[in-house]
Order: structure tokens, then C-alpha cells, then sequence
């Protein structure tokens, strides 16, 4: 992580509870590429600043309810959710993953069953994002978790606020559905 | 772990996303001025504004109270704090289409999660106000205490900066859960404006001393013969 921490989390977290705003910056500096990204993920799109300015503000005013039971990564990213669904309830709509672009690949430049390779690597991961727009909501979330988010099962656990069991359920069922979703898309190129 | 979970950790890096935004300053600036703004909302201000006013005005404050009435046309309740003695509360509420439901009912019958203070545990009634045309209600009403005591959710927000500047004479400013709150010491009238901005007023009876805060999407207010103390601890202990 790029951040200079010379101060661990929790101890941050204390000093901001008792008003150090300098210790909670700190902290905001050092979670705002991980919430953005949270958010980003779960849809907020454009509004993804506003969102996570918000979950930022709503965590430090709920800071004594942290008491530790999870990482402050994992609690904070559940208030970004939150404030994520927030505001698809608002907007009534969700913006969607976007593939970067082709061009954004550094290995786009070579020639010959590499570049044949390359393209079909990239249609499928085009396939795999059409699949995962495919999905119920709380099947991508706990995918954007567990994938994209790289958080163990117990910050799954915590973000979400669903019981483990429910975690792990809604992991294969997921899984499953998206492998159905990809399964014609097997057989075409196939 | 499959094929599949593999190729998701690999498409991590493949999603488009754009840089972080530096929001440490923003972040500082708002918790250090303590009333909300109005910026924070401007993704809802899209939505169906269903916004709750409330004005708290000290008498002799007539002036304002004209100036009020124009805001308060918005919906929601507006509180006039009165030094007239306190009548008996056997009145109707000035809730609209006011109907008693079972707690479950209730839950099904407004669009917002509603919550019950852990500190009174479940409520003796239940009661839902204000119906649109899909039979959403906008009110919720937890009774307690023969009624002596309530808990009310509205489906909205209260203006706190406004409820801020209207604040006077036995009128002061209380936090519920790290958030803004108004408490409303003695009797006073209240009103209601409708969905369709129709002022209801409930003259016969004057209310209990009055919490009013916000959580989420929803207003709350808390009336019967508490202190603040305890009136805010009530309020903390919404599940």
C-alpha cells in the first residue's frame, strides 16, 4: 500500500474517535482508492465521489459504533455499499462493469497466435462482464466481494451483513449461474 | 478454486476503473461545520422530493412564521411552541387516513426499513398515515405507554439546517447517533402537511416534549413525558 503508515488502523481509528481529525484523514487517504473502487464496482458510476464522500462522513460520525469486530476496511466498505444502493434507490439505475478498452492492453502490440490469443482472451472476458451484468444484484455483490474486491469471507461477512452460510451460498450460486450464463457463449465459439 | 473463480481474479484488472478522486479535503471540510449541506443530497434531490419540514418557532416570532409558511408548503410537520396550558390528548391525530395494523402489516405497508427502539422493545400499536396511490404509506406510528408515548417515521428527510436557524426558546439542539437533532422541552402545537401539501392542524391537543432526528431516508420523531436524556437514548437504540 502506498500509504506512509507509520500508524496502524486501529490506532487511527482511536485517535479520530476522540476528534483527531488529522489521524482521520489519515485514514480516508489511506482507504479512498479501495472505497472508490468499491464503488465504482457496485455501480455507483459517475456519483462514485459523492458516494464515497458520504461514507466517509457517515463513518466518522458512526466511528463508536466500530468496535473492531472486522477490519475498518471491511466496516467502511459497508457503508459504502449502503450508500451505493442508496443511491440506485434515488436514480433508478445502476451503471454497469466497463471492460477497459482494448487498447489499455499492453500485449495488444504483438503479432501473429499471441495477438490470436489476445483477442480471444479478450472476448471472453467481454462475455464474462455481459454475464456478470446478467446477475441479481446481491449475486454480484457478493462476486464484486469475494473477486474484484479480494476481502476474505469474514470481510465479505462483514460488508454485506449476511450470515457466513449466506456468504458462502450465494458464492456457488453465483458461480453457478454464471457458468450456465457462459455456457452457449462456450459452445458458439466452440 | 475453479477455472472460473480464476478468470474472475484475472478480470479484476481488466475493469475499468477511473482513478480515485482526493475527497480527504471534502471529507475534513464537512466534519468540521457541523450542519449539513445541501450538496450532500444533490443525487436525491433528483428523486421525489417528499421532504419533512420541520420549523420550530418561538412565540412572538410571527414574522417568521409567515416567512415559514411558504417553506412548510413543501410537506411535513411544523411545530409552533406555545406558553398556553396543555389540553387532554384524546383527540384525533391530524394524520390523514390513519389506520392501526400489526407490526409485520406496518413493514409491508411503507417503502422505508422500520425500525423499533430496542429500549421499548415491541410497540402495543401500530399505526400507518398518508397513503399514495399505491398504497405506500408515508407515516409510521409506534405507541407505547396507553399512548402516552410514540415513536413516528415519516418516509423522508427533515431539513436540519433549517430546523437549526428555527430554533429558540425551549427549543435546543441534541445529537442522535453522531447526527443532528432537535428537542422540543413542554407542550406545543403540531402540524402536518399532507402529500398534497394540505396543512393539518391539530389544535385540540398539544404535544408531549418532542425529539425530532433523521436516520437514512427517514425522519423521526419521539413524543411523551421524557427527558431529553432519555428521550435520546430511546432514539440511539433504534434497531
Amino acid at each position: 500500500m502506498a500509504r506512509e503508515a507509520t500508524l496502524d488502523d486501529e490506532e487511527l481509528v482511536n485517535r479520530a474517535r476522540h476528534g483527531d481529525l488529522t489521524a482521520y484523514a489519515a485514514l480516508v487517504a489511506g482507504h479512498t482508492a479501495s472505497a472508490h473502487r468499491t464503488a465504482v464496482l457496485l455501480g455507483a458510476g459517475p456519483d462514485a465521489e459523492d458516494v464515497i464522500q458520504e461514507a466517509f462522513v457517515k463513518a466518522y460520525r458512526k466511528l463508536s459504533r466500530y468496535r473492531g469486530e472486522s477490519s475498518f476496511r471491511a466496516w467502511l466498505l459497508a457503508i459504502v455499499a449502503n450508500e451505493t444502493r442508496n443511491l440506485h434507490r434515488t436514480r433508478g439505475r445502476r451503471d454497469g462493469l466497463v471492460l477497459r478498452a482494448a487498447a489499455a492492453d499492453p500485449r495488444s502490440e504483438v503479432a501473429g497466435d499471441v495477438a490470436v490469443d489476445t483477442v480471444l482472451a479478450g472476448e471472453r472476458r467481454a462475455a464474462l462482464v455481459r454475464a456478470l451484468r446478467l446477475l441479481p444484484v446481491k449475486d454480484r455483490e457478493v462476486i464484486v466481494c469475494r473477486f474484484f474486491l479480494d476481502l476474505s469471507e469474514d470481510e465479505t461477512v462483514a460488508m454485506l451483513g449476511w450470515p457466513r452460510g449466506t456468504v458462502k451460498s450465494r458464492t456457488s450460486r453465483a458461480l453457478a449461474k454464471l457458468r450456465g450464463l457462459l455456457d452457449p457463449a462456450e459452445v458458439r465459439c466452440g | 478454486m475453479d477455472d472460473l473463480e480464476r478468470e474472475l481474479r484475472d478480470l479484476s484488472g481488466w475493469l475499468e476503473t477511473p482513478d480515485a478522486p482526493d475527497v480527504t479535503a471534502g471529507v475534513r471540510v464537512r466534519l468540521a461545520t457541523p450542519a449539513p449541506r445541501w450538496r450532500r443530497w444533490r443525487y436525491s434531490a433528483a428523486a421525489v422530493l417528499v421532504a419533512l419540514v420541520v420549523a420550530v418557532l418561538p412565540p412572538g416570532r410571527a414574522a417568521l412564521a409567515d416567512a415559514v409558511a411558504g417553506l412548510v408548503r413543501f410537506a411535513g410537520i411544523r411545530i409552533v411552541t406555545s406558553t398556553g396550558p396543555a389540553s387532554p390528548a384524546a383527540t384525533p391525530s391530524p394524520l390523514p387516513s390513519r389506520r392501526p395494523v400489526a407490526l409485520d402489516e406496518a413493514r409491508r405497508a411503507v417503502r422505508f426499513p422500520l425500525r423499533v427502539p430496542a429500549k421499548l422493545g415491541p410497540p402495543e400499536q401500530v399505526q400507518v398515515a398518508d397513503p399514495d396511490a399505491t398504497g405506500a404509506h408515508r407515516v409510521a406510528t409506534l405507541l407505547y405507554r396507553g399512548g402516552a408515548l410514540r415513536v413516528d417515521a415519516f418516509d423522508g428527510r427533515v431539513d436540519l439546517l433549517f430546523l437549526k436557524r428555527a430554533v429558540g426558546p425551549g427549543v435546543a439542539l441534541a445529537h442522535v447517533d453522531g447526527g443532528l437533532a432537535v428537542w422540543v422541552d413542554g407542550p406545543h402545537a403540531l402540524t402536518y402537511v399532507d402529500r398534497a401539501g394540505t396543512v393539518r392542524e391539530e389544535t385540540a391537543r398539544l404535544a408531549a416534549s418532542t425529539l425530532i432526528w433523521q436516520e437514512g431516508d427517514v425522519a423521526y420523531r419521539l413524543e411523551g413525558a421524557l427527558t431529553r436524556d432519555e428521550a435520546v437514548a430511546i432514539a440511539d437504540s433504534l434497531d
